[in-house]
């Protein structure tokens, strides 16, 4: 089938735009009318919600070939436009001439203003796209404490500049293809030449014509899943980054980077098992440090895989391995538990993910009062379980105290970057109230609770182990400045008579 | 790609095969299940039987930091014809199995280690896999169970205060001996088939009694013979090259004839290196001890007046030791041919 092309006839191309745009309300069509008498028509066409409505194309276009300064461009014809676009004139905005549909919607889509001319089968197209970003900021999973805070954000080309700025080579190589299908998204892939082994360059661009095609790309994770060598294995195939020097520095290893646009995260490829391990810092400390820190992560590594079956191992089949002081430790606090060590375990590890999934899905005015309850769950396990052979009403209220202290305690500590608001604390104060069934206030910023000197009183008196004393307004220092300035609000009232 | 998956498939039924051999699967006990014995402690009982009392450790019931803490121990008693026999019966009383790893002392009373030889005595805890090798013992005067009903002083348990002040009175005064299974069976294996175990008894501390571990008991073939006092047993430690660190009195002076050489001065003894030699005279021997000792002036109350000593915070006092050990030489000799 032959490729649509554009009419010679203005009516004929916005009948057939109004039929395949058809309930695409945000789609503006303007006519124009201009040259002498205002009798030749023109049309301009772009999306509202991505394109840029400031600007005038037509207007634009018109000025270039109007020989009066500012005008409606009485003296233009159409066969002066064809004549000066059509052979490429300079103009104030860089247009390009399409004559199929297929590349004028291309174009249109991606925020592109079209003008078409009464008369003329091509379409004059403006880049015009106007869409809000994130700013560049510091990627919030891969903080450093020395190093560049740039990270990366959702617009390709940026996070492609970005890199660039870094390798200011021509090495390096950067090539771009589209993954049709309903997203059309940009896909980039940018190697060192020379430094990056051809063959692994060779597969890696044989498995990426697997996505040529296969369309509906949003994030970058959809390419790793069409590429990857195992897709049963559990363990991740590739590292990922926010930060582009980080993708700098592996490309200057021989890594292949892969980015998407709409997307901040960039793959690496490959990816080995201890790759996973290192961090961008690792590339800004002195060796000896970085050195200690990665073993560190190694250690972590085996702690955090094997700890829980060895404590089941050796707790239920070694009891001889265990040093008879620890072993009391841990026989005191197993008493009285009806599962084995095994279903403790589990139960453990089960409910620490969910308490991490709730961490993460929750929304964060909800979610602050939980993660405390969670904490205190899993803290206070221990002591929860004794409680009902124990004193219950006096430590019942024991521990809404405590609840309501780490409470207060979490409020104020929250950085200032992310100050909670007047709703939040609100929730806060009532999911409290119901878990601690205690009367909960709130404070206002800037009420001498917030001052430094009651709330680690406050602290201290909880780490003792006792219920923290009303601290007394009048007697209380005076409220921090800082603290004052930022709209804390604190839950107060932490103690009382226990 | 079959390969690989027959490879796999073959690793997984070696694992699933050894696995239970490796994980020791057969001795399955979660922790409540089981009685942790903290310590032992053996009598003579009616009938020439013997008599056993298990000390086993107790976990606390109540919440930390609230409520009167109770006693972390229990002591169970039996008595039968053997040892295992009568720890068999421990079951019946406990309703738990008995894990004997992490047992701290054994005490073995006096009059039971004048009766048997403790290698045939403990012979269970030679055998069993459970206890270790390195359980320390002590030998007590009088009922070793009276011992175990004393209420401990900050450990949690009286076994666990045995076991340490037996190795600190030991290590730190001196007037001690240190000894485990390993050792007691070593040295009454040895030529001389004797061996030094330490002694448990009580004394009379503001009119409370109190358990104090000083002195030794010395077994030949395994069998109490004889107890030497703390006093002494510090001279035999010197002699035997076993003296780590402590208090020894040193006379003022030098002058055997001095009128204040009967007034001692104390020195802290930092590090001792005996050496013996056999010297024939004429039909008996002389055992000749050198003992060299790196010691720390830090009282010197007799001497200050009379001799200043020049300026030495620490120095080697070799040959004031010798004289002074003399007599206590015989202690040991006489031990010896016993």
């Amino acid at each position: 089938m032959a490729a649509e092309r554009l009419s010679k006839s203005l009516s004929a191309n916005l009948d057939r735009l109004r039929r395949v745009y058809k309930q695409c309300d945000d789609l503006e069509m303007k006519d124009w009318r201009y040259g002498p008498d205002l009798k030749h028509r023109a049309a301009s066409v772009h999306f509202k919600t991505l394109a840029d409505s400031g600007t005038n194309y037509m207007k634009s276009a018109l000025q270039d070939l109007s020989n009066h300064v500012i005008g409606p461009g009485l003296d233009v014809t159409p066969a002066l436009i064809r004549a000066f676009f059509g052979a490429r004139g300079v103009s104030a905005e860089s247009a390009s001439l399409e004559s199929e549909w297929a590349a004028a919607d291309r174009f249109m889509l991606q925020g592109y203003s079209i003008l078409l001319i009464d008369g003329w089968d091509q379409a004059l197209c403006f880049e015009s796209k106007r869409l809000e970003t994130r700013p560049v900021a510091e990627p919030e999973t891969e903080p450093v404490v020395q190093g560049p805070r740039e990270g990366t954000v959702e617009n390709l080309q940026k996070n492609v500049g970005m890199i660039r700025m870094r390798l200011q080579t021509p090495a390096l190589k950067f090539q771009f293809f589209r993954a049709g299908g309903h997203s059309n998204t940009m896909i980039g892939y940018g190697y060192l030449d020379g430094v990056v082994d051809p063959a692994l360059l060779a597969e890696f661009e044989r498995r990426l014509q697997r996505c040529k095609g296969k369309g509906d790309i949003i994030d970058t994770s959809f390419i790793e899943e069409l590429i990857e060598d195992s897709p049963l294995s559990p363990f991740p195939q590739f590292r990922y980054t926010e930060r582009t020097d980080v993708a700098a520095a592996s490309m200057l290893g021989g890594k292949i980077v892969l980015l998407v646009e709409g997307s901040g995260s960039i793959m690496i490829c490959p990816g080995l098992f201890f790759d996973l391990l290192q961090s961008s810092e690792d590339y800004y400390q002195r060796i000896l440090v970085s050195n200690f820190i990665r073993w560190l992560r190694f250690i972590a590594l085996l702690i955090a895989v094997s700890l829980p079956s060895l404590y089941i191992a050796t707790s239920t089949f070694h009891t001889e391995l265990i040093p008879t002081v620890l072993l009391l430790a841990i026989v005191d606090s197993r008493e009285g538990i009806p599962f084995g060590a095994f279903v403790e375990a589990v139960i453990m590890v089960f409910f620490f993910e969910l308490l991490k999934e709730a961490g993460i899905r929750l929304p964060r005015n909800v979610g602050s009062a939980v993660s405390i309850v969670g904490a205190l769950v899993i803290g206070g396990s221990g002591d929860q379980r004794r409680d009902r052979v124990a004193d219950h009403d006096r430590r019942r209220r024991a521990d809404g105290h405590r609840v309501l202290c780490a409470a207060a305690v979490q409020l104020v500590h929250r950085p200032a970057a992310d100050p909670i608001s007047a709703d939040g604390a609100r929730v806060d104060a009532r999911w409290l109230r119901h878990f601690a069934r205690l009367p909960v206030h709130l404070a206002p910023s800037g009420h001498p609770y917030l001052a430094r000197g009651a709330i680690s009183d406050a602290n201290r008196a909880l780490e003792g182990g006792s219920v923290p004393r009303y601290v007394d307004s009048h007697q209380a220092p005076r409220a921090d400045p800082a603290a004052e300035a930022a709209p804390f609000y604190l839950i107060h009232r932490c103690g009382g008579a226990a | 790609m079959i390969r690989r998956y027959a490879t796999i498939g073959r690793l997984v039924l070696l694992t699933t095969l050894l696995g239970p051999l490796l994980a020791g699967c057969g001795d399955r006990a979660e922790i409540p299940q089981r009685g942790f014995v903290m310590g032992l402690a053996l009598d003579e009982a009616p009938e020439g039987g013997i008599g056993l009392t298990v000390q086993i450790f107790k976990p606390s019931q109540n919440i930390v930091g609230r409520g009167k803490p109770e006693k972390a121990y229990i002591n169970i008693k039996t008595d039968d014809e053997s040892v295992i026999e009568a720890v068999r019966d421990i079951t019946i009383h406990l309703g738990r199995k008995a894990q004997w790893s992490h047992m701290r002392i054994i005490l073995v009373s006096d009059a039971l280690a004048r009766k048997y030889s403790l290698l045939r005595l403990l012979d269970f805890l030679y055998r069993d896999h459970e206890p270790r090798l390195t359980t320390h013992l002590l030998v007590t005067k009088g009922e070793a169970s009276h011992y175990m009903d004393t209420a401990p002083y900050i450990e949690n348990s009286v076994s666990q205060q045995y076991f340490l002040s037996e190795k600190s009175s030991d290590s730190m005064t001196g007037k001690s001996v240190s000894a485990n299974l390993l050792q007691l069976a070593l040295e009454s294996r040895s030529p001389s088939a004797v061996a030094k175990l330490p002694y448990l008894y009580e004394r009379d501390s503001l009119g409370e009694s109190a358990p104090t571990v000083a002195g030794a008991a010395i077994l030949v073939d395994g069998r109490l013979k004889e107890v030497v006092p703390a006093k002494l047993l510090e001279g035999v430690q010197l002699l035997d090259n076993g003296y780590k660190n402590g208090i020894v009195e040193v006379p003022c002076s030098a002058a055997p004839a001095a009128e204040r050489v009967q007034q001692e001065d104390s020195v802290e003894v930092l590090s001792t290196k005996t050496a013996m030699r056999v010297r024939p005279a004429g039909d008996h021997v002389h055992l000749v001890f050198r003992v060299k000792a790196i010691t720390a002036l830090s009282e010197l109350v007799c001497g200050q007046t009379l001799k200043p000593k020049g300026g030495a915070g620490a120095g080697a006092a070799d040959s004031e030791g010798d004289r002074a050990d003399d007599e206590r030489q015989h202690g040991l000799a006489a031990a010896k041919a016993a």
